[in-house]
Order: C-alpha cells, then sequence, then structure tokens
C-alpha cells in the first residue's frame, strides 16, 4: 500500500484514528505490532462487510464499538510499560538529581528565571495581539475600513448611510454588523439633586447594530438581544444589555435587573439582558458595561444627522465571509459599492477606498510602533536571557558529565549503547527543563501581576490581561521540552564519548579532551556576549528615562489635580454649560481652602487627544496650494489655565471671563508660533489670522511660554489657545492648582463635593493627583527601562554563574599543575595571575564580541529611545567596565582556591 | 497464570483457537465475549505459552489492501491445558462448531 493511500484510509477512518490515539499508551515496546494487530482485525472486518463509505450507521458503529475494546486492551498493557526505557531514564533521572540537590537547585532556578521570563513577555504579548475575542470563530471576524486612496493604509470609520448602502450592495458578506464606542453617565435617578448615595460614574459601551449579535456570533446569558425593530427607528427604543462584570458591580449580579429601568446620560434606558461574562466589548483593550442600539446615537452625544449626513464617519464595521470567498475577492467587491457610492455622493466619497483585515491581524497593524517594536524587542530579549540560562545549565551539565565519567565509562563498559546514555542524559535534561518550566510559570503569574500593577491609571476600564493562559502554557511546554534538548545535547553527546580505557583505569578525572574545554570556554564567551548585548539595551533604556524624566513638559505637575467632567453626558446645552455652568464651578471651587487656582481645558497636554487646524492663514494672506500651509494643534481653555499650569505668558495678556461669544475674537499663542509666522513674540502681539480658509480673524492677545503638549520628546512645535467661552464646548478637564503639595487629596474632596452639590448624577473620572499627571507619559521609558535592567541583571547574574563555575572547574583540573608550580617557586601571585588570565581571556572575548553585537543591534532601538543616541558612549563603557569587574570577582575567588593548594597534597594525589 | 488452571473465558477462547478461530476478531464473534475480554486473555495465554502468535504472509495481506493480520496458535502447553480444562467445563467442545484451520481470512 502506497504511504498516500494508507494516509487516506486512516483518515478517513474514525476507528483507525481512535487506534492510533489509544496506541500512544502502549508500551513502546509492543506498540508497532499492538496497532498492526488491530488496525488489521477492524479493516479486516470491514473489508467482510462493505467499503467505509457504503456501510450503514448500525455497522460503522459497531466497527467503533470494537475498537474501542482496544483501549481496555491497552490499558492491560500498562503495568509493562514500567520496563519501558523512557520510565527507567526517568526513575534513574529523578534519582540522579536527588543526589545531586545543588546541582539540581541551580539549574532548575536558573531555567526557572529564563523560562518565567519568556512566559511573562509573551502572555503580556498575548493579552495585546494573540488572544482572540471570545466570540464565535473569532479569526474569521473581518473588520474593513475606509480612508483616502492616496493611503497605504487606512483605518476610517464609516458614516451610517455608507454603511447601509455597503451592507446592502455588496456580494460577498454574510453579514456586516456596525458598531461605535461611546462612553456615557450611569446613575440610578434622573432628577438633578439625586439623593442618590452611589456616585454617579462613567463608564463605557458599544452602540451596535441589530445585526450585531449575529455578526459576532455571541448571545447574552440573560434577557434577549436587539430585536429588528429596536434597530429601526431613532431614539424610540431605549433598551440597554449590560456587559457581565458591571452587572455584577454595579447591580450584585440581580437576575431580576431585566426589566428595570437605568438612567444613561440621564436618560432613562431599560434593561433587556445580560452578556456573558466572557464578552468584554467590540475591542480587546476596552471592557464595556453596556451595548444600546446604534439607533440610540443622539443620545449618545452624536449629531441628530447621524443617520443621513455621509461625512459623519462614526461607526467600526465587522463582517463575516460567504462560505468560499477570500478577503481580496470581498476588499475588490467592497471597492466596487465604494465607487458606485463616489459617483453617487461625491462630496464624501470621492477619491476613497476600503481595505480588509481580520481583527486579529487589525491589532498588530493597527498598534503603534512603540508597542510593536517594543514586544518584539522584549520578545528578543528575554530570548536571549532563556539562551543564557541554557548555556549556563549546558555548562554545568559539563561539568557534571566529567564527575559522572566513571558511572558513564562504567555502563559503555558494560554493553550500553551510546545512543542509549545520549537518551538517558537527554531525559535528565528535559526532566530539568520541565522542572523550571513549572516554577518559571508560577514566576510568570507574579511578574505580569507586577505588569499589571505598573499600568497608569488611565480614565479607561482597559480589559488587557496580561496573565498565562492555555495558549501560553501550550507554548511554554514547548519551550521548556526544546531548552532541555538544546542545554542536553552537547553535553550529552560529549559524556557518552568517554575514553573507555582512562575511565576504567580510574583516570577520568585527569583525562581533560581538549574539545570540551573548548566548549565550556565558547560557552562563557556566548553569555558574556549575550549579557552585555542586553545590558547596553538596559542601560540605553535607563538613560533614556532619565532624559525623559528630566525633559520640562512646559507646567508644573507636583501641586496639580486634574479630573474629567461632562456636562453633556445629562443633556446639559454646550452654550448654557459653557455660559453659566462652567464660570459658576470655577467660582466655587475656587473659593474653597487650599485650592490656588482653577481652570477647565479640553484636553490636558500631553494627553491622548489632539485638536488640529489648519492651514494657519496670516490676516490678508490668501489660501496657499495644497500640503504647503502650516496647521496648528489648538485647546480650548478658561481664564487662569496658565496661571494654573504656572505656564508664564511671555508677552500680552490672559484671557478674562469677558472674552465670551459677544466679544472680539481672541487668541493666545506660543512662542513658536510667534517665532514662525510673525518673527517675534514682539510683532505677534496684536496681529490676526485665522484658523483655516473662512473662519473668523482672531487677535493675538499674548504669547505663552512654549511647552511640550503631545509627548515629552517632540520638537518645538506651534500651539494655539482658544478661549473657551467664545467657543462653546462641555466635555472638559478641570485643573486645579493647590497651595501646596500636601492639600491635593484634600483639593480632590472638595471638588468632587462641589460638582456633586451643583449636579449629583455628573461623573467624574480620571482623577490624576500630582505626578500622575505626567505617569502615562513615564510609563512606556519607565517600563522598558525597568523590564530591560531585569533582563540585564538576570543575564549578568546568570553569566557571572557561568563564569563562576567554570573557573572552579579549570581550577579543579588543575590542581596538579599548580602544585608543581607551587612546588617549584610560584608565588600566590603568580597562580592568581595564571587562574584570572585564563578567565578574563574569554570575557574579554565576550566582551569584545558583545560590544559589537550591541552595537549593530541598538540601531533597532532608534524609534523606542528617547534624546539618547543608540551609541551613548557612557553606556558602552559603563556596561563595559561592569562585566569585567563582575567577571573579575567571579574568577578571582576559584582564583584564590587556587592559591591555598597545598603542593605536597596535590602531589601526593597521584 | 496458575498453571493448568484456566478461567471459564479462557478455557472458552482456548477452545476457540483450537477450534480453528485464529484471530481475535473471529473470536470474539464466535464466543460472544466483549474484546476488552479477549484480547488480554490472549496476551496473557501468550505469554504463559499455551498460545503461539504469527504474522499473516505479506502478500496476502496486500491483496486486501490492510496490514498483515496476527494470528494464534496453540502451542504443546496450550493443548494439554486445554485439555485439562475440559475435564473441568465438559460442555467446552460443544459450545462452538469446529472450522476448518485455514490462515486465510474467511468471507463467511
Amino acid at each position: 500500500m502506497t504511504l498516500f493511500a494508507r494516509c487516506k484510509r486512516i483518515f478517513s477512518r474514525p476507528y483507525l484514528r481512535l487506534i492510533a490515539v489509544v496506541g500512544v499508551i502502549v508500551p513502546r515496546r509492543l506498540r508497532a505490532d499492538w496497532r498492526q494487530e488491530w488496525e488489521a482485525e477492524l479493516q479486516c472486518r470491514e473489508a467482510l462487510l462493505a467499503d467505509w463509505d457504503k456501510l450503514d450507521g448500525r455497522h460503522k458503529l459497531d466497527l467503533l464499538r470494537r475498537s474501542t475494546s482496544a483501549f481496555w486492551d491497552a490499558l492491560w498493557l500498562q503495568p509493562q510499560r514500567l520496563e519501558d526505557d523512557m520510565f527507567q531514564d526517568i526513575r534513574y533521572g529523578i534519582r540522579m538529581m536527588r543526589k545531586a540537590p545543588g546541582f539540581t537547585a541551580i539549574a532548575v532556578l536558573a531555567l526557572a528565571l529564563g523560562i518565567g521570563v519568556n512566559t511573562a513577555i509573551l502572555s503580556a504579548v498575548n493579552g495585546f495581539v494573540l488572544r482572540p475575542l471570545p466570540i464565535d470563530k473569532p479569526a474569521e471576524l473581518i473588520a474593513p475600513y475606509w480612508g483616502r486612496k492616496t493611503d497605504t493604509q487606512v483605518w476610517g470609520k464609516f458614516s451610517y448611510a455608507n454603511y447601509e448602502d455597503l451592507r446592502e450592495q455588496n456580494q460577498s458578506f454574510s453579514d456586516l454588523c456596525a458598531w461605535t464606542e461611546t462612553s456615557a453617565g450611569i446613575s440610578s435617578s434622573e432628577s438633578r439633586n439625586g439623593g442618590d448615595s452611589e456616585r454617579a460614574e462613567v463608564v463605557w459601551g458599544d452602540l451596535v447594530s441589530g445585526n450585531y449579535f449575529d455578526v459576532m456570533g455571541v448571545k447574552p446569558v440573560l434577557g434577549r438581544g436587539f430585536l429588528p425593530e429596536e434597530d429601526l427607528t431613532p431614539n424610540a427604543h431605549p433598551v440597554v444589555v449590560l456587559g457581565h462584570s458591571f452587572w455584577q458591580r454595579r447591580f450584585d449580579a440581580d437576575a431580576a435587573i431585566i426589566g428595570k429601568t437605568i438612567y444613561l446620560n440621564g436618560q432613562p434606558f431599560t434593561v433587556i439582558g445580560v452578556m456573558p461574562e466572557s464578552f468584554l466589548g467590540s475591542t480587546f483593550y476596552l471592557r464595556k458595561a453596556f451595548l444600546a442600539p446604534l439607533m440610540m446615537s443622539q443620545k449618545f452625544g452624536r449629531r441628530a444627522e447621524w443617520k443621513t449626513d455621509r461625512s459623519y464617519a462614526l461607526f467600526n464595521l465587522y463582517g463575516r465571509l460567504k462560505p468560499g470567498l477570500t478577503m481580496a475577492q470581498a476588499e475588490t467587491d467592497l471597492n466596487l459599492v465604494a465607487d458606485n457610492l463616489a459617483q453617487l455622493y461625491p462630496k464624501d466619497n470621492t477619491d476613497t477606498k476600503i481595505q480588509l483585515t481580520t481583527e486579529l491581524d487589525g491589532r498588530y497593524e493597527g498598534a503603534t510602533k512603540i508597542i510593536k517594536y517594543g514586544g518584539l524587542l522584549a520578545l528578543c530579549i528575554s530570548g536571549l536571557v532563556l539562551l543564557v540560562a541554557c548555556a549556563n545549565v549546558a555548562n554545568l551539565m559539563l561539568a557534571r558529565a566529567t564527575t559522572r565519567a566513571k558511572e558513564i565509562g562504567i555502563r559503555l563498559a558494560i554493553g550500553a549503547g551510546r545512543g542509549r546514555i545520549i537518551r538517558q542524559l537527554l531525559t535528565e535534561s528535559v526532566l530539568l527543563a520541565l522542572l523550571g518550566g513549572g516554577l518559571g510559570v508560577a514566576l510568570a503569574y507574579q511578574v505580569s501581576g507586577v505588569i499589571m500593577a505598573t499600568f497608569p491609571p488611565v480614565p479607561y476600564p482597559a480589559s488587557l490581561d496580561f496573565a498565562p493562559d492555555g495558549y501560553v502554557l501550550k507554548w511554554m511546554l514547548v519551550v521548556s521540552l526544546l531548552t532541555g534538548v538544546i542545554f542536553g545535547l552537547a553535553p550529552a553527546l560529549l559524556a557518552s564519548r568517554t575514553d573507555l580505557v582512562a575511565v576504567i583505569k580510574g583516570a577520568a578525572g585527569q583525562s581533560r579532551s581538549r574539545r570540551r574545554w573548548n566548549l565550556r570556554g565558547t560557552l562563557v564567551v556566548a553569555q558574556v556576549t549575550i549579557s552585555i548585548i542586553v545590558l547596553i539595551c538596559a542601560g540605553l533604556f535607563i538613560r533614556s528615562l532619565g532624559k525623559v524624566r528630566q525633559a520640562d513638559p512646559g507646567f508644573q505637575a507636583e501641586s496639580l489635580v486634574t479630573m474629567m467632567i461632562n456636562p453633556s453626558l445629562l443633556a446639559y446645552d454646550e452654550k448654557e454649560t459653557t455660559k453659566r455652568f462652567f464660570p459658576e464651578l470655577l467660582r466655587r471651587i475656587e473659593a474653597q481652602p487650599g485650592v490656588r487656582t482653577a481652570a477647565l481645558v479640553n484636553e490636558m497636554p500631553l494627553a491622548v487627544g489632539h485638536l488640529s487646524s489648519g492651514p494657519i492663514l496670516k490676516e490678508g494672506e490668501i489660501e496657499p496650494l495644497p500640503n504647503q500651509g502650516v496647521n496648528s494643534d489648538y485647546s480650548f481653555v478658561t481664564p487662569k489655565y496658565f496661571d494654573t499650569l504656572r505656564t508664564p505668558l511671555v508677552q500680552g495678556r490672559d484671557f478674562t471671563d469677558h472674552d465670551d461669544i459677544d466679544a472680539p475674537r481672541v487668541v493666545i499663542v506660543n512662542q513658536e508660533f510667534a517665532r514662525r509666522f510673525y518673527g517675534s513674540a514682539d510683532s505677534a502681539l496684536g496681529k490676526r489670522f485665522r484658523m483655516s480658509q473662512g473662519t473668523p480673524l482672531m487677535q493675538v492677545i499674548g504669547i505663552a511660554k512654549d511647552g511640550l503638549y503631545h509627548s515629552l520628546y517632540e520638537d518645538r512645535r506651534v500651539y494655539i489657545f482658544l478661549p473657551v467661552y467664545q467657543h462653546p464646548r462641555t466635555g472638559m478637564t478641570l485643573m486645579i492648582s493647590a497651595e501646596s503639595a500636601g492639600a491635593l487629596s484634600a483639593v480632590v474632596e472638595t471638588a468632587r463635593r462641589e460638582i456633586a452639590q451643583m449636579d449629583a448624577r455628573l461623573p467624574v473620572v480620571g482623577v490624576m493627583i500630582g505626578e500622575e499627571n505626567l505617569s502615562l507619559e513615564y510609563w512606556g521609558p519607565s517600563v522598558a527601562a525597568g523590564m530591560a535592567t531585569t533582563f540585564g541583571v538576570l543575564a549578568l547574574v546568570l553569566a557571572a554563574m557561568g563564569l563562576y563555575g567554570v573557573m572552579t572547574y579549570a581550577v579543579s583540573q588543575r590542581t596538579r599543575e599548580i602544585g608543581i608550580r607551587m612546588a617549584l617557586g610560584a608565588q600566590v601571585g603568580d597562580v592568581l595571575r595564571l587562574i584570572i588570565r585564563q578567565g578574563m581571556r574569554m570575557v574579554l572575548v565576550g566582551i569584545g564580541l558583545g560590544l559589537v553585537g550591541a552595537f549593530a543591534l541598538t540601531r533597532v532601538l532608534a524609534s523606542l529611545l528617547l534624546g539618547v543616541g543608540t551609541t551613548d558612549p557612557l553606556t558602552f563603557a559603563g556596561v563595559a567596565i561592569l562585566l569585567v569587574a563582575i567577571a573579575l570577582l567571579a574568577c578571582w575567588i576559584p582564583a584564590r582556591q587556587a592559591t591555598k593548594v597545598d603542593p605536597m597534597v596535590a602531589l601526593r594525589h597521584e | 497464570m496458575g498453571k493448568g488452571f484456566l478461567t471459564h473465558s479462557t478455557a472458552v477462547i482456548l477452545q476457540a483457537v483450537a477450534n480453528g478461530y485464529l484471530y481475535g476478531f473471529d473470536i470474539i464473534d464466535i464466543t460472544g465475549l466483549p474484546g476488552g475480554t479477549v484480547y488480554p486473555a490472549l496476551r496473557r495465554l501468550e505469554e504463559a505459552g499455551h498460545l503461539a502468535s504469527k504474522w499473516e504472509k505479506q502478500s496476502i495481506a496486500q491483496v486486501a489492501l490492510r496490514p498483515p493480520r496476527k494470528y494464534y496458535e496453540l502451542t504443546r502447553a496450550g493443548r494439554e491445558a486445554l485439555a485439562e480444562a475440559v475435564k473441568r467445563y465438559r460442555l467446552l467442545e460443544q459450545t462452538q462448531p469446529n472450522k476448518k484451520r485455514d490462515p486465510k481470512p474467511s468471507r463467511a
């Protein structure tokens, strides 16, 4: 029978697969025979009856039933398994490990550290990009994106009208659903003074189309999903499905919640269902508290024309392909529809295209460069650390193989095959690796907890989970096994090539094969090389973190408290809020003790979102050619904004309460803006410009000192401040400058109290105290520095351990030689020099290679390092010196042992 | 395995082999015993030296597009043990029809 025919037979017949599976537990010695007997019997039986495809169900069942008795047969053979070589090896391996607890402990610990950090890093990467959404067939969920034809990768959302046309006109999707993320204030009462002991809070949810549950393949565990009629008329059906964790936290998992009313943004919504526990929302990173029909969009602050305006791109899409279609086909199909839309509605659809990606791939493609490279780099570095650990254990195994040369020699002498010895030694190393792996995974749970704990406070319910899951554990098992083979193979190969005659003569300890020595030396060189690379990475990250911390953000965070409020969540009118609510709020808060000043801004400097406008047109200028003008970022602020941040105005005046809607348009710009457009601050003052073509002229009344706006390592950029009282908005960050840094938490309570007095339903979120205002900025660099340092120290310790081990071994090998030298008159210093020179030779080679390697590798880091060159001489030199110092110590201890050799003892040893 | 002492089901299996049912499944069919009993019993009998096993000729199996079957034969010790057992379980010989000894798979 050809191999192909055989494979085909096996895979088409379930009973043969069963035999193959059950066969695994049959002792290896008997396995081939056993499988053949059963396969032959079953196939013979099948041949007697008819061909498998023609068999009726009863006979098929009979064959299956017969094959299950193979399991009992196999079970009966189990006791013989204990005689298997493998079991023998394992038993022997465990005995050997218990005989040398010190060696075992060090090896297991080294491996646990290596495997542990790898598990933790893989878990984090897994949490970001690998873990699928807990829905039906997550890998098949397709996310279309919309954008300009000129862009290579588009990430745009869709307007509702476009979504409807795409959904109806496409030929390739079995269905498309639309969703968008929204925040909402939740309270348990409708009235302004609530009488409500619970604090109002802001929660996140998804507004979804009616077919969302079908497309995603999830169902509420309690109650129901949305009905078709709830997906037709705007604002007609205020219903909501709650997220599981929110339901547990806020409503104590009360099943009677179905049919009750909750208040989202001050509007009543009827709870109709609760989602399953595993379902966190449409994305992998935000934990959603509710799902509401997107027909209710207006109640969540979307403009009334959301349903018809094709330029109002609000919605993300998810879809599933019809069976048998590829993504490329579907993309072509959707673009045909898009071209059609471009002809019908040229205003909003000209030059647009649609790109498809799966939800999982989209995460990686959409991730920022920092996360992408950071993750990759972390994986690489942790892999290197594991290699150092492997090299270390390999070295230990080599040393041990020498002490076991006698045992191995005897086994060989009485007839053990070389393969048998290698298998025995490999079993031992795999056992070690598995032990190390188990301990490492336990360690990883701790480490991932630490990573989670360092996560900066963000005003969003992040659903990232960095704990190892089944996928990670499976991989780590594979990695552990591989590790066992990697560090076990070379020592096993060498050990099994023992010189029999020497062993029998009892001279094993003296017979030093040059090769083995070279291998040990090479391992040490490799360890030093890797650890210097990792240490240099760590050093660069630490220097970079230092630079970031020294950077002047342009404001003083120490005595600052910030919090976000958004009265429009409670259906407050924008104009009314800006005219009355905000000034009143600021007045009340400034009147409180401990408060120096207070102000509002739509987005704190260095926060996540940015508004941008352009091209800037100076008075009298005509619009420049496309791509020629200068854009500027801007924010909306209240009077005293600059005072609150302690950012001085270098020229002119601050906004006042009188710069309101009826007053002439005014603006404050930063120094860079003044320089770029007017040459200097002096000449900028009093000048007028437009934010873009068609907007009113605004007069520069003040020049603010340059600051940092997007990130701590940006170049100077132009910036505009607009008075919020002239440009009504409601979602604002309240900033309070306290009189002293000690009073911050009291100030937070005061502010909360004052806000609650004005409207108890108004949620306050994202409270940041003092330095926390910068924590998001510091987080990336400090995690990178912390991680790289941990890895660096680990690699250094492992390398030092390895060097120490090798030197100790070398000294023990050279005892006699040293004894003779001393007998011939060598001084202590000579012996020290001799040994240290031997060790340092390897170290210096390693350092040289490592420096070259680091020089090459750190180019990749360029985009992650902020304010530090990748060839920072201080780091390179510092790390090299540190390593030399540690290496000297690791050589010096064994060298001192060598000087204690008593020549008489050493010579008599023969 | 106790010398000369066979349980009834083991004796039945031995008798089946003696009657010319040489393959595991044939024995299962004729004795009506479950496969989970027959196979371990066959292995015990083989280990005790009552049975010997041989693989079918490759050429026969190749025609039928399957691996060669394993068939069992009574050894001299097996025949003695069976004779002992027949003395004890008198009806043993009459429970199953005799079959012509034929190493080829039957199409019955």
